[in-house]
């Protein structure tokens, strides 16, 4: 078998980072983003003073890291910065503006838990910015999030898109875990993914007013955004075959696992993901019929992927680590509405706030539901 | 490039324009005149940044008046004309200015903290704050004397207000000044002054609102004079540690004719006109001594 | 929904709306016109400096109102050291 690197979700950023010419980095660090921050940090201060490849600089809060990485990639510069939990919470303001101007910006978020106050993993914050207009991706292993964070400037730069990007990772069960990685080379980078040459930007040859105040045409440019984001789903397709013949590793919207006769299906997001495949590959062993389904881009919904997927599957089990106090889990809600009525839907909610989710949950998810007579939801 | 020339008279400014007019601000709004002023030195290689308040209006869509790259940035704009220095020294562009012309509500009070942090970065930023004393629409924020009138202070504003200049002067800044649009040359020659140092440079302009503050149109410049003949808004530079008055009168008017000018102060009775005039003549005398932070200006 | 239909993308033509192909011919709202007296104007430039719309231009070494851009505020009447700027019946 041919051995990779052994890499951390953080340092697999950083590396993504510097492979896709990034060229200016506002960071604000908050634990846990705070590994990518470091390293970061090292990487410019190792390297001498006139070949610095990355200007990196910290700012004086979450708010003011966008705040600068907009009018940095305004000036036509690719611009790189990271968030989380409460981080992302308050910079929702300006997430509005930067898709809104339709830049092509690349946010990582490591997903962390908002109240009560608490540093591990949890997807209430990554969820609830899917009405801002910026592309998400939950990506659920190291290897993924490498490739997905340099297809994400392919996507976002593609005239036809240019709206920013969200990648996301779990906190500490992936920023902060070593996993085997293959880097691709910087000359095959660089062949897939050109300079950056923004139509219009702060360019004093060209002088324009970004981002005035707007009136009677406000509903026509947000249709252009309504648009944008519907092209979307098109280029990830075509970036991600593009991406499957050069290095032959293909995600698409969707993962399926075993999902060919399954009649019984668990649904789930993130790294939980890795765990629940070796419950499936158990259960498949003892010849239960049962599959799981990975949604990787929240945002353009992929609701005909889904709908084509459960259309033959008889109760499906949506895991959500995440709540909507006082109606359930976001994703529970996102799958009902993709799908058909006929379809028997839990709702299982685990993992908040880090709590462990191990593969025998998995299977106790897999009893219950086989058990189960009424839709219900149930907390593990 | 910025004009380097020293500016003698008013003969001497630049002719060229890179405000064109009908703005549609106020009918006589002084942050105008300041804004065109300001770019007349800093030329053709300025990006402008802004925040939200009464020069959001510059641009409306589809028309914008400035032509220069301008863009308008809701909160923590100090924050992204870091971000466009950095981005522009990234690629190699140093020669570009960052121009920051935001109000005072966006300064003394929800910009504060990314002010304070880009001044002890020393990124190489000019910013003017041009103060009416208030938010868009009249309303009180950290700039408004004693006494003033707002929608938000029907019965007069209680409090005294902070002097951001001086406060910027603490963080070891090469140049903090004050300003008045009723004086040009002044403001002018800070302004060349103030480019010619690297790092954070803040200007604090007074410019006078007809709409917030009661008067015709045609006395914005009185009142903005007025405002320093009675020391209610002392005109100072620190530049490199040392004070200097720029402009001193040599016998402060009485008080009650800049406020007589204005219906914002319409409701201060006697006792409250007589301590404000004793504390601006107390504070005169401090600066005077060039003792500048021992009294808190009105 | 058809005239989204219609719109085209950013790449192809611009944003095609139409208030943006329109001309402007917005015309400066005013109720009375000021004129600038040249025999007693003395060119000091206190008039120039301080209009708030940039509606004076140096033509021939006077100050000139650009009428499409003053919206006679009349803040330059009243600067005016020697009383050059008289306000006219249109």
């Amino acid at each position: 078998m041919i051995k990779g690197d052994l890499l951390s979700g953080s340092e697999a950023a950083v590396l993504a980072a510097q492979l896709s010419s990034v060229r200016c980095t506002p960071m604000y660090p908050m634990i846990p983003q705070d590994d990518i921050v470091k390293k970061l940090s090292d990487l410019y201060s190792s390297q001498s003073d006139g070949k610095k490849t990355i200007e990196f600089f910290t700012l004086e809060s979450p708010v003011a890291a966008l705040s600068a990485s907009i009018a940095s990639e305004a000036t036509g510069t690719r611009t790189f910065t990271v968030s989380t939990g409460p981080g992302l919470e308050s910079m929702k303001e300006l997430m509005y503006v930067a898709s809104g101007m339709r830049l092509p910006l690349v946010m990582v978020n490591v997903s962390r838990s908002l109240s009560p106050t608490n540093i591990w993993n949890e997807h209430t914050d990554i969820l609830s910015c899917r009405d801002t207009g910026w592309l998400i991706f939950i990506t659920s292993n190291n290897q993924e999030l490498l490739d997905t964070i340099i297809q994400a400037y392919k996507i976002a730069e593609n005239k036809k898109v240019l709206l920013p990007v969200l990648v996301n990772m779990d906190a500490f069960l992936q920023s902060h875990t070593r996993e085997n990685v293959f880097v691709p080379s910087e000359r095959s980078i660089s062949k897939f993914l050109p300079e950056l040459n923004l139509p219009v930007g702060l360019n004093t040859s060209k002088p324009v007013s970004l981002n005035p105040p707007v009136k009677e045409e406000y509903m026509e440019f947000k249709a252009q955004q309504h648009i944008a984001m519907k092209n979307a789903e098109k280029i990830i397709r075509n970036v991600d075959d593009i991406w499957n013949k050069k290095f032959h590793r293909k995600y698409g919207l969707i993962e399926r696992f075993h999902m060919e006769d399954a009649k019984y299906v668990i649904v789930v997001a993130g790294s939980a993901a890795e765990i629940a495949k070796t419950a499936v590959q158990e259960l498949r062993a003892q010849n239960e019929k049962v599959g799981l389904l990975r949604p990787r881009v929240i945002r353009p919904w992929p609701k005909n992927d889904i709908r084509e997927a459960l259309k033959n599957a008889k109760k499906v089990a949506v895991v959500d680590q995440d709540i909507m106090p006082g109606t359930g889990g976001i994703l529970y809600q996102e799958i009902k509405a993709s799908i058909s009525s006929e379809i028997f839907c839990s709702n299982f909610i685990a993992g908040l706030g880090g709590k462990k989710i191990l593969k025998e949950d998995f299977l106790n998810i897999y009893e219950r539901l086989k058990k189960s007579e009424k839709e219900e939801e149930v907390w593990l | 490039m910025t004009v380097n020339e020293p500016i003698e008279s008013l003969n001497d400014l630049p002719k060229k324009d890179f405000l064109l007019g009908r703005a549609e601000a106020c009918r006589g709004c002084g942050a105008l005149i300041g804004l065109k002023l300001a770019l007349k030195i800093m030329e053709k290689n300025t990006i402008v940044v802004s925040s939200f308040g009464c020069m959001t209006l510059l641009a409306t869509y589809p028309q914008t008046v400035l032509k220069v790259p301008f863009i308008h940035v809701p909160s923590n704009p100090v924050a992204a004309a870091s971000g466009i220095y950095h981005s522009l020294r990234s690629a190699g562009k140093e020669d570009i200015n960052v121009l920051c012309y935001i109000g005072d509500g966006a300064t003394y009070d929800s910009g504060l903290e990314s002010l304070s942090a880009a001044a002890v970065r020393k990124d190489n930023l000019m910013y003017i704050c041009y103060n009416n004393q208030s938010y868009t629409g009249s309303y009180t924020s950290s700039a408004t004397p004693y006494g003033a009138k707002t929608a938000t202070s029907p019965k007069g504003y209680q409090y005294f207000r902070k002097s951001l200049a001086k406060i910027m002067a603490s963080h070891n800044l090469h140049y903090v000044a004050t300003a008045s649009v009723a004086y040009p040359m002044d403001f002018v020659r800070k302004l060349q002054k103030a480019l010619s140092f690297p790092g954070v440079k803040f200007i604090d302009l007074l410019t006078p609102c007809p709409v917030g503050w009661g008067f015709d149109p045609s006395n914005t410049i009185e009142v903005a004079r007025m405002a320093v003949q009675t020391g209610a808004w002392p005109l100072y530079e620190i530049e490199n540690k040392k004070f200097s008055l720029t402009v001193a009168p040599t016998r402060l008017e009485p008080v009650e004719r800049y406020f007589i000018m204005q219906k914002r102060f319409s409701s201060l009775n006697k006792n409250e006109k007589e301590r404000i005039q004793e504390h601006i003549e107390k504070e005169w005398k401090c600066l005077l001594r060039k003792k500048y932070w021992e009294v808190s200006e009105y | 929904m058809k005239e989204i239909e219609k719109m085209g993308y950013l790449d192809e033509k611009g944003i095609p709306f139409s208030r943006a192909d329109e001309k402007s011919d917005k015309k400066a709202t005013r109720e009375k016109k000021l004129k600038i007296n040249k025999r007693a104007c003395t060119k000091c430039m206190i008039c120039y400096a301080l209009c708030p719309e940039g509606a004076i231009e140096i033509k021939g070494g006077y100050p000139d109102i650009d009428y499409k851009k003053c919206n006679a505020c009349f803040i330059c009447l009243r600067e005016c050291p020697d009383a050059a700027i008289e306000e006219i019946s249109d």
